[in-house]
């Protein structure tokens, strides 16, 4: 009886996931946004700031990618779209993986960098979303701080 | 059956309510507020460190110590703008652009300090700078204090030329600079280095 009672909440929790997935993606073709959940945290649009200037990608469920930078302070607006990969570790070299990689869409690499860190889903410590893309691993290398953005 | 279509009702509400609140985009943050926000994390972020490089009163009184405890616990108060590299070596946390002779721009340590660990040593600190603009600041603390070239030779340690300095005003103190592209006494973050290291080694004898 117990046994039965485990595989009904088994049914009943995959069901609701499936559900939610089902839905999820309505809301998102309905709305045009993306919802973020466990293990997607990357998806979404991310944008940071400088004197410099202003850059703002996207990364979509699809795995497409759409990519904006304006370079202050004349404005100059640069739009991009292609597709985006995450990969992980090839070799022993854990430095330089996990690596987020836009491409443009004649296949052109965009950007190529390493994913030092991103707020999990769960976080109570944030009060933003961040992630922090770097060249590699090591200490002593420039980080890039993006913000999650409302869409 | 009542029953049953408010279950349903309420599944599919459920549903829609947790569709629409994922928790990571409840954190998103308003591109227009986004300055505002960068800000605002700006200034809670921990204090970062504030100088580069060791003072001339600083490498003198290091080069005093007799053994490498009075060296770690001098260095432990500045553990804020040093971190400890390995052993015998410090290296600044203040980081920034550094170009190499051939215009290529590097992101680096402005310094790094080294000590000698053993007693008997004939030296007991050396600096190198990474930037020609901290090592002029650094050098006219040195001539403040009064200290003037008494000779210059060419030095193994740095295989390049090397200058002496010293003044009344520290009579047992000598200053040793050297420009080099070697790495000093083959030690140091990098072997071989592209861009001129400005080396400051302080004696007391």
């Amino acid at each position: 009886m117990r046994l039965l009672y485990i595989f009904i909440l088994v049914v009943a929790v995959s069901l609701f996931l499936f559900l939610r997935t089902c839905v999820d993606k309505k809301v998102e073709k309905v709305t045009g946004k993306d919802v973020v959940r466990e293990g997607e945290e990357m998806l979404g649009t991310w944008a940071s700031k400088s004197s410099n200037g202003y850059v703002q990608f996207r990364l979509k469920r699809d795995g497409t990618l759409e990519y904006m930078q304006i370079q202050f302070p004349a404005n100059d607006t640069i739009k991009v779209k292609g597709d985006f990969s995450i990969t992980s570790s090839t070799s022993r070299n854990m430095n330089y993986f996990p690596r987020l990689y836009g491409f443009r869409e004649n296949g052109d690499t965009l950007f190529n960098y390493y994913i030092r860190s991103v707020t999990p889903y769960n976080s109570t410590v944030s009060k933003y979303d961040n992630l922090i893309l770097s060249d590699n691993s090591l200490f002593d290398t420039v980080e890039y701080k993006f913000y999650r953005i409302k869409q | 059956m009542n029953t049953k279509i408010i279950f349903i009702k309420a599944c599919i509400l459920l549903l829609l309510f947790s569709s629409c609140g994922s928790k990571s985009n409840k954190r998103a943050v308003d591109a227009a507020d986004l300055d505002k926000v960068m800000q605002e994390d700006a200034a809670n972020a921990p204090a970062g460190p504030t100088r580069s490089t060791l003072s001339s009163d600083d490498l003198m009184q290091l080069s005093r110590c007799e053994d490498i405890s009075c060296i770690q616990l001098f260095m432990k108060e500045r553990s804020k703008d040093f971190f400890y590299t390995k052993k015998g070596e410090y290296t600044s946390l203040n980081r920034g652009m550094v170009m190499d002779s051939s215009g290529k721009e590097f992101v680096m340590p402005f310094s790094t300090v080294y000590f000698s660990s053993e007693p008997q040593a004939t030296w007991r600190i050396a600096q190198t700078v990474h930037k020609k603009d901290l090592s002029d600041l650094l050098m006219n603390e040195f001539m403040q204090k009064g200290f003037v070239l008494v000779d210059s030779f060419r030095y193994y340690a740095t295989e390049a030329q090397c200058y002496q300095f010293t003044s009344p005003q520290f009579p047992r103190t000598a200053l040793f600079y050297s420009p080099t592209y070697k790495p000093w006494h083959l030690k140091g973050l990098y072997m071989k280095p592209s861009w001129l290291g400005y080396v400051f080694e302080v004696h007391y004898e």
